[in-house]
């Protein structure tokens, strides 16, 4: 496996988590008290939004929340949740 | 009501009309007044300043008339000005739309280093806008963009938004993120 993509599994078991299922590279789920959906961003690397899209949809069709986890290229790990957004309608504000 | 297409941002000059404009949920800015209360709007005799996207919104909408010279501009005329001189006008406009149409108080981002800032009650009120941050169609999205988003969005609020169109439905999808405690 990729040596970057390998210090995010590190990281999360340092941190108590467990991978339970490989779906793919870069695309796991690991639980530590809650499942969580992981997709992994090498610095450098883009992704196509629409990838980004399909691993949304499917954190939305397992009910699992989707964590970003960003790689540096020297290896160091930041989450992020991420989330479709669909916003209400703005009941504060009256008359407009 | 009337305004005036000055280069890329369109002048209400009456102050009546400026008035006006700026109560119907905070369209545009006065010359030299940054966040004005609704209660504080009557008191104003500045011109009010719309930004080319906000015009158009209003143009679309029948609530304005854009003049230049003594010459009216079309709606479409308007979108094709947009449209040559600022980047990703009409999916940005489209965005903009989406906020709007849902109620929503759409200002420049310019000054958080994003696209828009959105507010619920509206600028100076809430304290804390949506960063809005701009994704090209066609681009794909890196670690660095999230982590940058994360920055843009630190003082102000934890989470921050990405907008983008998906093509070809022209369907404005917005993603929310938020730094994550594991």
């Amino acid at each position: 496996m990729d040596v970057l993509e390998e210090q995010v599994a590190r990281d999360l078991k340092a941190r108590g988590f467990k991978i339970v299922e490989k779906i793919e590279d870069g695309l796991f789920i690991a639980e530590k008290n809650e499942r969580y959906l992981f997709y992994v961003l090498i610095e450098g690397v883009e992704k196509p939004l629409r990838q980004l899209y399909r691993v949304l949809n499917l954190g939305e069709s397992i009910s699992t929340p989707v964590i970003l986890a960003l790689v540096s290229n020297d290896g160091v790990v930041t989450y992020y949740s991420a989330h479709k957004l669909k916003l209400p309608r703005n009941i504060h504000v009256e008359n407009i | 009501m009337r305004g005036v297409l000055r280069g890329l941002a369109v002048v209400i000059e009456d102050p009546q009309e400026a008035r006006a404009i700026y109560k119907r949920g905070f369209y545009g800015k006065f010359l030299l007044k940054d966040k004005v209360k609704l209660d504080e709007v009557d008191k104003l005799e500045s011109p009010l300043v719309l930004a080319l996207y906000e015009a158009l919104y209003l143009a679309e909408r029948g609530i304005l008339e854009v003049y230049e010279d003594d010459k009216k501009i079309e709606i479409e005329e308007l979108r094709k000005i947009g449209r040559e001189n600022i980047k990703n006008f009409d999916d940005i406009y489209l965005i903009y739309k989406h906020f709007r149409d849902l109620g929503y108080i759409v200002k420049s981002g310019l000054k958080f280093g994003a696209l828009f800032s959105v507010y619920e009650k509206g600028p100076g009120i809430d304290h804390a806008p949506m960063v809005v941050v701009f994704l090209e169609p066609d681009r794909g999205i890196s670690a660095t963009d999230i982590a940058r988003g994360g920055r843009l969005s630190h003082s102000v609020r934890k989470t921050f938004t990405f907008a983008t169109v998906l093509k070809p439905s022209n369907e404005v999808a917005l993603i929310g993120f938020r730094w994550a405690k594991l």
